[in-house]
Order: C-alpha cells, then structure tokens, then sequence
C-alpha cells in the first residue's frame, strides 16, 4: 500500500536539495533570463503572427523552454541516485518504513516538481511579457495547455527515462552523455519520422491551435503525448522494480511489474495507434487510387446543372443533390465520386429510385435505361454525414502530404483539407462533398482529370447564428439564415464554407469586393478608418494595373477575402497552378493572415510613421514632406492588397552539408491569377493532363527571373529542367517525384519549345494575341488542346501537334559557343550610330536558336523597342542556327548597347542565358550592314592556342580527399549524392571537396563552369595536361573569374592573394612553380609564365594553398609566341 | 526477549562466510557487540536493520519476523549507521524533520514539537538551523542518534558511534545512550572499542570470525577471565620471550625493567601475581586464548 505521505515526504526534501543546487540555480536564473528575452525577441519580431493567434507565443515558449529543460532534468535525475550511492546517509532512511516506490517515486516526484514550479514561474515571465506587448490577446489558457501537452509528458519521459537507464548502467556521466546523444539524435536527425513516433519533445508535431477550429488532430496529438507520458511513468515503474534497496516483503516488488509491464503496454498501444492512423489512412488512399484505377474508364456524364440544397444539423449536413446530366458515351450506368465519409440515402430519377451501388468514394448510378450521348437526364441524389478527410491529394507523394508547414522555421502548423464541426464547415472540391462525374486521382491514366463547367445553384440551410458563404450572388431568405447562392457564370467547381463570418464590402465597377471575416477577427477596419471612402478606388487601381500586366480580366461579379483557420493548406499541382485556397470568386486566407507581414496593420502604420517601412523603402516621408495619416493608411492597404499579386510566397533557404545550400521560391497559393485563367478556362488533352497548365503559364509574364537563386543553386530551375530534358522523356518527368519543384519550369520549357516555330514565323507578340484570342473565345467551356494545336499551326503556318510525339523521348539539344561582344560607333552627317556585333557558333549536330536581348544604357535596360531612323525597332529577336553553323550578328543602334542577353534556349549551354557586355565603344568609319554572316565554323577557335578546360575528363584531373573518418564518409556519401552534377557554392563557406560549379564568368565553350575547394595548405590539386605541338616559346595562361572576396579590394592592396601552380614538363625534365597575384588579376586569360618546350605535355598543377578562402579550378591555355 | 536471532548466516556471493549460525537473544536495554573488525559486526547490523538480507536463519523483533514483516519492523527501528554522513544542503533540524516524516510521524504540529524536544535532548537546538554539514564530529553523532530516536522506535542499533570522536565526545554519547536506555527500548551498541561496552552495556556477544565467542553480561565475561591476567616485573630479554608466548596488555618502564600485564591461563617459570582483570582483559583473553577449549567446558 503507498503512503502518499511517504512521497511527499521524500520529494519535498529533494526538491529542496534540487533546488538548493547551484546547477539547478544557474539553470533557473539562465532560463527566466533567456525566456524573457526570448519573449521579448519573438514578440517584437512577429507581433502580427501572435496577436492573430495568441496561443503561438505560449507553444514558442514552451516549446524552447522545453528542449532546455529535457536537457537539464536527464542531468539532475540521474543526479540523485549518484547521490544516494555516495552518501550512506541514506541508509538512515532506507531503513524507515517506506517502500522502495514511495522513496523512488518521492525523489522523482521532488525532481519533477521543482521543474514544474520553474515552468510555472517562466509562464508568469512570459504571460506578464506577453500582456506587454499584446495586451488583451494574451492567452494565459494557452501556457497551461502547451504546458500540459508538451512540458509535462516530456518531464516525465524523461526523468523516467533518465532514472530506469542509470539504474541499468549504473553511471551518471555514460547516462548523461547517453541520453544527451538521444536528445540530440532525436532533435537533429530522427525529428518527424515515422510520423513523429519519436518525437518525446513535441518539436515536430503540429501544435498549432487555431483560434477558429482549435488543433489540426487533436485526438492525435492527445494519444502521442499520452504515449510518452506513460512511457515515463512505466520507465519510473521499472526503475522501481530494480532500485536496490531491499523491498518491505518479498512480493512487494510484484505488483509494480505488473504495473509497468501494463502502463508500458498501454504506452505501446498508444504508439500503435498513433502510426496505425497514419498506416490506415495511407492503406485507404491506396485502396482509392487502386479503385480509381480500375474504373478511371467507366461511362461518365457532363454534368450540366447542379443544384445542391444543403441542411446543417448539429456538425452533420444533409444533402440533396438534383443534378441535370448529359452521357459523354452511351450507357447505362454511370460513375460518380463522393466524399466516403457520407452515406447516400437516396437516387431518384423523375421520382423513381434508380439503383446505386458504392465502393468507398466511387458510386455507381444503374439508370433502368441506356442513355446516349444526346440525352438529358435528371437525377436527385441524397446523402448526409461527416467529410472523410482521407480522400483528399490523392496524387500528392506520401513525403509532400506528411512534409510538416512550417513558420517561422519552428512551428508544425499542421495541415487540413476540410473542416466540419457544429460551429464550423470549410468544403471545397478537393474534399468531393458533392457528386462529380467520374474518378478522382488515378495514377495509371490521366483520364480522370476531366473537369467540365457546369451550372451549379445552391441552397444552404446552416445551424442558427452561422454564415454560409459560396460562388454566386448571395440571397439570404426570410429565416435570416438559409442562404441561396446563384453564380453568374458556369463554374468547374463549388465550395461551401459555413462559419459565424461577418463581412466588410465595397461595389466597385459592379464588382463586390468582401473581406469575410470571423467573429471578433477584425484587426483592420478600425486601422483604415480614414480611407473607407477611397478604398473603392484603390482596389480599382490595383486590379486595373494587374489586369494590364497579364493582359487577362476578372470575369466575376464578385471577389471575396474570406478568412479560414489556419491549419488549412493546399499544393500545387502540375496541372494547376490554382491550390485549393484558391476557388472561384474567393481566395482562402489563414485567419488574420497571420503569416504576413504586409497585414500587420497597426505595425505597419507605426513603421511608415517612423519612416522605416517595409518593402522598397516607403517610408513615412515622400519628397520630403511627412505623410499624413491618411497616406500612411492608403499604402498600407496597398501593400496588403499585394499578397494576392505575389507569385511566389518567399523563398525556402536550405543550408547543406560541405557547404552546399540550396534556395527555392515557393508558389503562393494566393496568387490571384488562377481567377483570371484556370477558373474560365479549361484546355484539355486526354493524352496530356498539363495542357492546361502548359498555356496557363505561357499567358503569365514570367518576368526576369531570379539571378540570384541561380547563384546559390549554381544552376537556375530551367537549366535543372533541360538537364532533366536530355535524360528523360517529358512524359515521364511529369510524374518525376523527385524533381516535382521544377514541374512549372518543365512545363513552361516544353511549352517555349513547342510553340517555338509558330512563334518565329508570327513574331513573338503575335503569336501570343493569336493563341489569347483563342482561349478567350472559348470562356467557360473545355477546349481541346489538340485543337488548339491545329488551329494554331494552321494559322502559323507550321505543324505544332506533330511536335507532340517527341514528348515521349528525352530531347537531343542544342550546343552554342557565344564570342564576346563589340560595339562600335560611326558619325554621320546627321547622326551617330553604333554597330553591334556579335559572333555565335552551334555546336551541335541539331539545328537550333538563340534569343537575342540587347539592353542599353539610357534607357535603364528593358525596353521592347528603341527608335532607329524614326521606327520602332525589336530589341529582342530569335536567330537560328543550322548544325554546326557559326554566324556574325550585326545590328545598328541609335543608342549604345549595354548588355547582350544571350539565351541559348534549348540548348546544353550552362548557364543557359549570358549576359555578355563590351563597355568599350571603338569608332570606325565605315558600317557594316545589318544582318546575320555566316563564318567558318571554327571561327570563334584561336588555332594559336590550346585550351584545357575542367570538363575535359582525359586532360583534366582532380585529387581525392583523404579519408575523413566515419562521419566524413558518412557526410561525403550524402553529398554525391547530388541530384545534379553542378551546385552552387558559397565563397565564404565554401565546400570541403571539389564541388563543379558554373559561372558566365568562368570558361567554357558551351558550360561555364569551375571546380571548387574550400583554401587548404597545398594537399588538395587540381591538373590540367596541355598538349604541346611543337617546340617553341609558349606563354601560359590562366582563366580567372574574380572572386567575391577580392571584387571590393583594391587592386594594389598590401595583403597578397596568390594562386599556387607547379609547372612541370617530364620531356623537358623539370618542375617549376608560379604564382598568380589574384588580387591584381581580372575576369578572363591572366599570363602566368612563359616556358620553353619542345613538345609533348605541361602539366600544369594548382594547389589549394592560398590567403583566399577557395580554390576555382578552370581552365588554362598555351599560346605559342 | 525483545530481539531473537536463530542459526543466522550469511554468505557473500564471493563466498565469505560472514556470519556462521548465530543464535542470540537480546533483552532490553543496552546491549552490546563487540569484535574485532571483519568479525561480521556491520553484517549483522545490516541484516538486523533490514538492509541486507540473510542466507538463512531468522530474526524475530518484539514478535515481528524480520524477514516477513520488513514494514513493521522498520517502524520500531532506528538505526545509525558507521559512517553517517549527509546531504551537504540539509540543515540540522530539517534533517530531523525528514527522518521523522518518514518514520510516520504525520502530525506536522506533533511533529515539530518532537523535532524541537530532540534537538534539546542532544543538545543541537541551538545549531538547528546550520546546514548538518557543517556540525563537528560529536554534533553530527548527535544529530545521527537523535535522528534514530526521533520515531521513538523499540530497537536502536548503532553501529561502532564513537569511532573517530574525542573523548569528551564518546562520554558524551555514551550517556546519552545510557540515558535513552532507561526507556525500556533495545539499543545494539555494535563496536570494537571495549570501552564502549564496559561502560553502558548490561549484556554482551563477542563476535569473532562470524561466530559469536561470548554472550552474557560484562560481569560474566570478567569472570571468566579471572585469574587469567597477570602482572610481573621482567628484564628486557623476559620481555621478548614473554611476548612472543603470550599476549601482552601493558607495558610500564620500571627503571631498567619492565612491568607488564599478560593474558594466559597459568604463567609458570616467572614470578607473577594475578591481577583483577577489566573488560579490556576479558576481551584479549577471548580473542587471543585457546577459546575453543573454554567453549567445550
């Protein structure tokens, strides 16, 4: 029998021992130190976030907090029984009459209760920060939750833990360093795997609690800390049983067996669980898609009306259906999909049953008649219950769908698809709450993917107090609550959102502009009280700007913002760029949009009164007079209103091993485009589900791209995507899990190239207009892509569709060698001149093109057109080349050419695009007159010189690195394991191995590229053998681009950067070694010597010996004199 | 009989047969155990205190068997072991609180008044806010006899307490053993220093080797080590011969002789007269004698 006196005896005295330990002291005092200011850190940096969902300081906190603190109790718990082992003081009180559980579970007890007075005194800290900052947001509930969820079961975890295994290895400091290990071993490496099994801390599990609809799984993040909750308690159970110190009876120990035998089999269970969940539901898509392939061919129906009347009762809805049909062949039986999660109660047909059968999401509708493709039918289907969530991204990866949202680089946000509670429903078409036509995701045809428009009419009924919110004009009855919703227009989909909203909403241009917002979620109106009369204009000025920029318009009648929690989430798709935040008529936003900063309202007001906003430098004063409040407000409506116009969300850094980091842009799901596209028009290919996709982004102004992802990545996503394109057929990269980010740039590439003859024979504007006016003439209504092709072929005068079957290869590219540019100049009697000139030469045994960008100084760069002899003149044309054909490029300018932006397109050239300049301008006399002049294909070749460049692998050659231990193999294995074979490398972290990297600034005939080492001390060589052809003087040449670290350093400085070379010839018997002053080098051939030779190799080596922080191997080059 | 010990043994797992068929029986009061070091002294205080379990044998405490009954045994317990030391961060009247919670003292007013009356009775009240490590050698005995008692238990067992204190401290708690002793309780006195034993103890056992030698009252044993102690005047060279026969108690320079005391049953050849032996004399008569011999008688 347990005397609770006993326990609380013993750890009333160990937490005063504890806490009298100057260990536990400096932890203490750290710990309120750093939470404070964590506190404050956190706080001042994202106000925003916190203020929308106050919860998140208190899971921040908690969460740090908690690491620290696992960290320190595996210290102290072992701690005490070190103590007891050298004291025999304890022997005085081993030998009182208490059991050995009510002595371990007192010390354990007293350990665990000192930590969780200091977890209470840091909540204090933080709550009292927190109501500082964020005043009445504060959610002081939250400490106590996160505390209970997280801090909690992992104390007890690990203080168990800690206890059973220095019971076992009876030593504190292995125990320590064990359990330190595992810390960091879960932490580090094991993080989220396995569905988050190991994770005892509760850093990877979705902890975020949205002020709507609470935590994203609730029931699953209560069984995984239940789960090691009891794990600890069984561990302290054990510990029990094998605590050394002799038991009051002999049978005493046994019931604390049998209990940690059961607690430990009830935490097992619990772990099951928590994976069976995840097994299950992955089994259960499977089974699906499974289905879905099976049947991906079964007779189907264009559904024409859809009218969907829609009753809420409590959290379940009921629903009636009435659609009207049309067979796209003849049959009798006909295959929808629907939601699993609701059962069906009912088929009629002219008010006769017709019989349904169902197997999981797909349902079967056996009319008593063949239907034929010129028949109409109607039908009513009803059916009631809850959403089954499991149905939804089907072809989303495994990896993708577990991947964890992350903010602010520590939260698991957590990811839903659909909600639907008593007090909040969120349906959209991905969660097929309402019958659609046919399967869903089959991975074995793209059949599926037939999306029709159809005319879709609805009635909402929902619980009292709440809002319906879907597409079309909003009508709400007599009752106040029931809802009809009309849309103007046909639609591919519908949504239904049920909620206690309230709306804010402007007529603008007869288009309704609406923020829906939740309950007690208005952080804005309140802020922009002065504009409310010119907010109509602003959303006029915006949405005009943007409809010029992508030369589209928005069709509907109305634009909603409508809030939703903050766990709902989307993907993109390869063939969509629309995500699911995204439906017709409306964009989904995370409640309070608490993950942007541009919605930072009051913030961003303060920043602009400060004159330190955001975002391009627009500070609170303007040609030198202080903006007024009223300005203030009007831009930062502006700025917020930018979200939706923002392709890309932000940027995803990764920071790899050997110094090798990676950058990739995400899409933002709110990108307001798909209103404009995907929700009008729809062109479709049986054969090719990314037709769609395909003009969708050929319509999008790509813009210039982003350099600078190039420069960390050391290849741009469509220099990855032609990689790709020369190994493996187009058909199969669209199911390329593994380079699923460069399905956008694949894509568009194969887009580019499919169209490029047309685009030739009618100009590059031209042929956009023509293939617009197309698309825009069939507005809500599928258009065959293969139709398309012909149309637009026809009117091109080439064969587009043809073009189609090279899909199914891997593509033979292109080769370019670009010479540098000249510019000259000529006066005339009227005018000046000046002559551009510019030899490429094609490599390759394929024909093939080059875009031609000429930017100029004068003008700031982009200009479509410059003024020559008072017309407009392209400033970007194509130029083909035949197989191995070199040609000289003349053109006139009334303004000096900057820039030549060469882009090799389809072509094997790294980096694809050049940016070629002359900044000298020589004056010459006589014109040479425009057009293009073919050369001697090995014009752009100096017989003069020999060159070896890096990627000649018989004259080229690199040292091994040495052995570097386990780890060091471990960490060179991942990183051959690259995907590609050129990365981008960062000078000032440079890699530890000979890492490939290119360059417009290293040599190449067609790759420009270097090899790569971080400076060592002369181990580590790159050589290059030169072919020598005869005797002779022969001056020896390096090809440098600058490095980073020496561009802002004076030329003349003091400190010496050199490059280290051996030059040695085995004919001519000797070895000498040279030097290359870096700092006074420049980009290009830089001589380092000149030698005799009488024929032969020079074998020329470069150490890795220099004061610069990497080595770039190149190229050299021989010129005999 | 308040504590009977029957055919206990105990053998280590190395084999060390530590205590070979011990049979006791201890009354009231104090009692005392004496034996050389490695006699199996703390092995059989460590048995008796339940923190060590026996290879066979039984022990019976006012009625409670001590292998059945561990929990109720430990509440008439109190125990100081040899070498009591403590939590660096414990001051003195904490220290005795604790013991005294867990010795089921749940009444927090009761309690604290017993901790107080304690702390008077060794004369600790006045440090019992210092932390215990900071006590000298004497205070920190007196804490730990005070920490034994403060449950008022039936049985005491100490274990060689005087080892290391001056001997103002050793008479110091000699009473204050002989005084709690008054208490109709039990109190093992477990020690090699007869002293200890001649001075507050009414009955005895002799350990030796795991066996016990003696057992009766200090009376007893003197007895019969009577005419067993001598006393002679000898030259330097009888001083070498004696002792290496026999074992020699005392030595005292007498101008170029020496008086000395010797233990032997008859001492023939020397001039020698008995002498009225101590406890001292009484134990090296058992230790170094031919005891197997008086143990047929």
């Amino acid at each position: 029998m347990i005397h609770l006196n006993n326990i609380f005896s013993v750890s009333k005295y160990e937490s005063k021992l504890l806490m009298r330990s100057w260990f536990f002291k400096v932890f203490a005092v750290l710990s309120v130190l750093l939470i404070a200011l964590a506190s404050v850190g956190i706080l001042e940096m994202n106000q925003h976030a916190f203020n929308s969902i106050p919860s998140l300081v208190a899971y921040n906190l908690m969460l740090y907090f908690n690491v620290v603190q696992a960290i320190v109790s595996i210290f102290l718990a072992s701690e005490y029984l070190k103590r007891d082992k050298q004291l025999d003081t304890s022997e005085v009180f081993y030998v009182r009459p208490l059991s050995n559980a009510e002595y371990l579970l007192g010390k354990m007890w007293g350990t665990i209760r000192v930590f969780l007075m200091l977890n209470l005194v840091v909540m204090v800290i933080a709550i009292t920060i927190s109501y500082i900052y964020m005043q009445e947001n504060v959610s002081p509930l939250s400490f106590l939750l996160y505390f209970a969820l997280l801090n909690i079961p992992t104390l007890v975890y690990i203080v168990g833990l800690s206890t059973l295994l220095m019971l076992i290895i009876k030593n504190q400091a292995l125990t320590f360093v064990i359990l330190l290990g595992y810390i960091g071993l879960t932490l580090f490496y094991v993080g989220d795997k396995c569905y988050y099994l190991f994770d005892y801390m509760g850093f990877n599990i979705p902890l975020v609690k949205s002020t709507i609809t609470g935590f994203s799984d609730l029931q699953g993040i209560l069984i995984h800390r239940l789960l090691y909750f009891l794990l600890g308690l069984g561990f302290i159970l054990c510990s029990i049983s094998l605590f050394r110190r002799l038991p009051n009876s002999p049978r005493a120990l046994f019931p604390w067996k049998v209990a940690s035998v059961f607690i430990l089999s009830a935490a097992l269970v619990c772990g099951g669980y928590h994976v069976g969940v995840y097994i299950i539901k992955e089994n259960f898509q499977q089974k699906m898609i499974s289905l879905n392939n099976q049947y991906v061919h079964e007779p189907k129906m264009e559904v024409d009306s859809c009218y969907i009347e829609v009753v809420q009762e409590r959290e379940v809805l009921n629903f009636k259906t009435h659609i009207q049909g049309t067979p796209i062949k003849d049959a009798s039986t006909f295959i929808f999909t629907l939601n699993p999660g609701f059962q069906i109660t009912s088929v009629h047909t002219d008010g006769k049953p017709v019989d349904f059968r169902r197997e999981e999401h797909l349902l079967w509708l056996d009319f008593p008649q063949v239907l034929t493709k010129n028949d109409s039918v109607r039908f009513t289907i009803e059916y009631e219950g809850m959403i089954d969530e499991r149905i939804c991204y089907l072809d989303i990866p495994e990896e993708l769908l577990i991947e964890q949202e992350k903010f602010m680089s520590t939260f698991n946000i957590g990811k839903r698809y659909s909600y639907q509670t008593e007090t909040y429903t969120l349906l959209t078409p991905e969660s097929y709450w309402y019958p659609r036509p046919g399967v869903c995701y089959s991975s074995e045809s793209p059949d599926w993917q037939q999306c029709y428009f159809s005319n879709f009419q609805m009635r909402v009924k929902p619980n009292q107090g709440l809002t319906a919110l879907s597409q079309g004009e909003r009508q709400l009855e007599a009752d106040s609550v029931t809802t009809t919703f009309n849309p103007e227009y046909p639609l591919q989909s519908l949504s239904l959102i049920i909620g206690k909203y309230n709306d804010f909403s402007i007529t603008v241009d007869e288009t309704q502009y609406a923020v829906w917002y939740l309950d007690g979620h208005d952080f804005f109106s309140h802020e922009l009280d002065l504009i409310q009369d010119t907010i109509p204009s602003i959303l006029a000025d915006v949405r005009f700007s943007y409809e010029n920029q992508i030369g589209m318009y928005y069709p509907f009648k109305r634009f909603s913002i409508v809030e939703v929690p903050a766990h709902f989430t989307g993907y993109s798709r390869a063939w969509t760029q629309a995500q699911e935040q995204m439906q017709p008529e409306m964009v989904l936003v995370p409640e309070k949009m608490y993950n942007n900063w541009r919605f930072n309202v009051k913030g961003q007001k303060e920043m602009r009164k400060q004159g330190n906003g955001r975002g391009g430098g627009r500070g609170g004063r303007r040609g030198g007079q202080t903006m007024t409040d009223y300005d203030i407000q009007m831009g930062v409506m502006r700025d917020m209103l930018f979200f939706m116009l923002e392709k890309n969300a932000g940027v995803d850094f990764r920071s790899g091993q050997m110094g090798r980091n990676t950058v990739s842009m995400k899409a933002s799901p709110y990108y307001v485009f798909p209103q404009m596209y995907n929700f009008r028009y729809n062109v479709y290919s049986s054969e090719w589900p990314v037709a769609n996709r395909m003009i969708e982004l050929l319509l999008q102004d790509e813009g210039g791209g982003n350099m600078w992802v190039r420069n960390i990545n050391g290849l741009s996503n469509d220099e990855k995507s032609l990689m790709l394109m020369q190994e493996h057929s187009f058909k199969d990269l669209q199911n390329d899990i593994e380079h699923r980010d460069l399905i956008n740039n694949l894509i568009k590439l194969q887009g580019k190239k499919l169209f490029l003859d047309a685009e030739r024979q009618l100009g590059v504007l031209a042929f956009q207009d023509t293939l617009y006016a197309h698309i825009k003439a069939n507005a809500f209504q599928n258009l065959s892509f293969e139709a398309l092709l012909d149309t637009l072929g026809q009117i091109a005068g080439t064969d587009i569709k043809s073009q189609l079957q090279e899909w199914n290869h891997p593509s033979e590219l292109t080769e370019f060698m670009i010479g540098t540019p000249t510019v000259s100049r000529v006066e005339t009697a009227t005018m000046e001149i000046y002559q551009a000139e510019i030899v490429i030469s094609n490599l390759s045994d394929k024909a093939g093109s080059v875009n031609m960008k000429i930017q100029f100084w004068s003008q700031g760069g982009n200009t479509d057109y410059q003024i020559f002899d008072g017309e407009e003149k392209p400033t970007e044309w194509i130029i083909d080349f035949a197989p191995h054909e070199t040609k000289k490029i003349v053109t006139h300018w009334e303004e000096t050419p900057g820039t030549f932006l060469i882009n090799t397109l389809f072509s094997k050239n790294l980096p694809v695009q050049v940016n070629a300049r002359n900044n000298r301008v020589e004056n010459i006399y006589t014109l040479t007159p425009e057009g293009e002049y073919l050369l001697s294909e090995d014009f752009l070749k100096n017989q003069e010189e020999i060159i070896v460049d890096n990627e000649d692998s018989l004259l080229f050659a690199l040292s091994v690195p040495p052995p570097s231990g386990f780890l060091g193999e471990w960490i060179n294995h991942n990183t051959d394991e690259e995907d590609f074979k050129y990365i981008g490398v960062n000078e000032w972290h440079a890699p530890a191995r000979w890492t490939k990297t290119t360059d417009q600034n290293y040599y190449g005939q067609s790759i420009r590229s270097s090899v790569i080492i971080r400076s060592g001390k002369g181990n580590q060589y790159a050589q290059w053998k030169i072919p020598v052809p005869g005797p002779g003087r022969y001056e020896l040449y390096y090809h440098v681009r600058r490095p980073e670290q020496l561009r802002r350093e004076n030329r003349w400085g003091k400190k010496k950067y050199f490059y280290h070379f051996i030059v040695s010839s085995e004919v001519d018997e000797y070895e000498e070694e040279a030097e290359l002053n870096m700092r006074q080098a420049y980009d290009g051939w830089n001589l380092i010597d000149t030698y005799g030779l009488t024929g032969d190799t020079l074998v020329v080596r470069l150490t890795d010996e220099s004061e610069l922080n990497m080595i770039s191997a190149d190229a050299v080059k021989i010129v005999k004199k | 009989m308040s504590i009977i010990i029957k055919n206990l043994n105990k053998v280590y797992p190395n084999g060390y047969h530590a205590l070979k068929d011990i049979n006791l029986e201890i009354p009231s009061g104090m009692f005392g155990l004496l034996g050389p070091n490695g006699a199996g002294k703390s092995t059989l205080m460590r048995i008796l205190v339940a923190l060590m379990e026996p290879s066979s044998g039984e022990v019976e405490m006012y009625g409670c068997n001590l292998l059945k009954e561990r929990q109720e045994v430990r509440r008439i317990l109190g125990y100081l072991p040899q070498d009591f030391r403590f939590f660096a961060k414990f001051k003195v009247v904490e220290y005795l609180d604790y013991a005294a919670r867990l010795s089921g003292m749940t009444d927090g007013r009761k309690r604290k008044q017993a901790v107080a009356d304690m702390l008077e009775q060794v004369g600790l009240y006045e440090v019992r806010e210092r932390y215990a490590s900071k006590l000298s050698g004497g205070m920190k005995r007196r804490l730990g006899i005070a920490q034994a008692l403060i449950h008022e238990p039936k049985v005491i067992i100490v274990d060689e307490p005087t080892t290391g204190l001056d001997p103002e401290e050793r008479i110091r708690f000699r009473n204050l053993l002989t005084q709690v002793s008054g208490n109709d309780i039990t109190i093992i006195l477990s020690t090699h220093i007869v002293g200890d034993i001649s001075s507050s103890c009414t009955n005895m056992a002799l350990l030796n080797k795991g066996e016990v030698s003696f057992r009766g009252s200090p009376e007893e044993m003197l007895k019969r080590a009577e005419g067993k102690v001598w006393r002679l005047i000898v030259s330097n060279e009888e001083y070498k011969q004696i002792s290496m026969k026999y074992p020699v108690i005392s030595t005292i320079p007498r101008g170029r002789n020496w008086e000395i005391q010797v233990v032997a049953d008859e001492l023939s050849g020397y001039e020698a007269e008995p002498f009225a032996p101590n406890l001292e004399h009484a134990y090296v008569y058992f230790m170094e004698s031919k005891l197997d011999l008086w143990l047929n008688d």
